[in-house]
């Protein structure tokens, strides 16, 4: 009885060792994937007091690339402060039937594409829900975010977005670009 | 009679744990990326990206355009420019490329050559597109003949593949290489 009482015990401890050594790993993994997805649609949607909608979607292509397209998503955000912050780490990506993931593109010309491409020839910068321009609690500001797609992706395709502190959640939204002529 | 046979079991034991401990694997030998290795000319399938050798070129000096700035680099051993089609699989991502040497050797990418024009370095693959890009390595001249490419999805490839990919045939040393925009 008294063997027993310790093979016990030392499995209990075992299990709290397990749980206590894992639990920073699987907090990590919680905070890194997008696991619930809310499907939203053009009005947009709410996750963790921050509103989010897609304001516009434009692409474009070269002639002589004619099987790559460039895809810019302004985004628009509103909430108060403090839901923002929790929304650091705004990240978002495009996504086909498939869940392949393109990412947007960051280097030293996606600035100058994000220009051309939009029609009023403004960048808003990438998601920031803290700007140090903030509007006004309940006004939408903007974000610009550019990627590098095949063109078969511009016949439909969702756009996720998440953040550090709403992960696991995250919205998707369906996508359609609107194509410019840049000729 | 009993103390000999308690004494051999110890000592079994013992030896056993010991035989575990020196062949135990190491930690970094144990998340090492998956092997593959691709003939000449071949495309390699790796779990996240795919890509193909598709030029190799030797070099004592390379030279490019930085920052408005025309440099040009010289080595004690040989430049070796490699070139590469890759496109990424799953998701947007960027690669890393070592070169391992007939020695066994591994390589990294010359940091003296950061910021030459398509530098794999700065290049991003995107999933169904195909992109090029070049890496640069500096090394002795007896560690290009027998080596081989070894690209990896990101810098951390844990428990991920690594493509082991064979030169093409080997071409004739030249003096200089410009890298044009």
């Amino acid at each position: 009885m008294r063997h027993l009482l310790w093979i016990i015990l030392a499995a209990v401890l075992l299990l709290a060792n397990v749980v206590v050594a894992g639990w920073t790993e699987i907090t990590d993994l919680r905070r890194a994937r997008e696991w619930r997805v809310v499907q939203a649609g053009a009005a947009g949607a709410g996750l963790r007091g921050v509103h989010v909608r897609v304001d516009q979607v434009w692409a474009g292509t070269a002639p002589d690339l004619s099987e790559r397209a460039l895809v810019l998503v302004r985004l628009a955000l509103r909430g108060p402060e403090p839901a923002r912050q929790g929304w650091t780490g705004c990240d978002v990506s495009l996504r086909d039937a498939a869940d392949r993931v393109w990412l947007p593109l960051i280097s030293a010309d996606s600035a100058g594409a994000v220009r051309v491409l939009s029609p009023d020839g403004e960048d808003n910068g990438r998601c920031n829900p803290v700007p140090h321009d903030a509007p006004p609690d309940g006004q939408e500001f903007l974000s610009d975010q550019i990627f590098l797609v095949p063109a078969e992706l511009l016949k439909g395709a969702r756009l996720r977005v998440s953040a550090w502190g709403t992960r696991p959640e995250a919205l998707e939204f369906p996508v359609k670009p609107v194509l410019r002529d840049l000729h | 009679m009993i103390w000999p046979g308690r004494i051999a079991i110890v000592l079994a034991g013992a030896a056993l744990l010991g035989g575990m401990m020196q062949t135990a694997p190491d930690y970094n030998s144990v998340v090492q990326p998956f092997r593959h290795h691709v003939a000449a000319g071949g495309t390699g399938e790796a779990r996240s990206f795919r890509a193909r050798f598709t030029g190799l070129r030797l070099a004592d000096r390379i030279a490019f355009r930085h920052f408005s700035r025309d440099l040009v680099r010289d080595s004690d051993g040989v430049f070796l420019v490699a070139e590469i089609e890759a496109e990424a699989r799953l998701a947007s991502q960027r690669l890393d490329a070592v070169w391992q040497g007939a020695s066994g050797r591994r390589y990294a990418l010359s940091r003296r050559a950061e910021g030459i024009p398509r530098g794999l370095e700065s290049r991003w693959f995107q999933p169904g597109l195909s992109n090029r890009a070049v890496a640069v390595f500096e090394l002795p001249e007896d560690e290009v003949a027998g080596g081989a490419l070894v690209l990896t999805g990101g810098f951390i490839a844990v428990f991920d593949s690594a493509l082991y990919l064979a030169p093409p045939a080997l071409p004739e040393r030249q003096p200089i290489i410009r890298f044009e925009p």
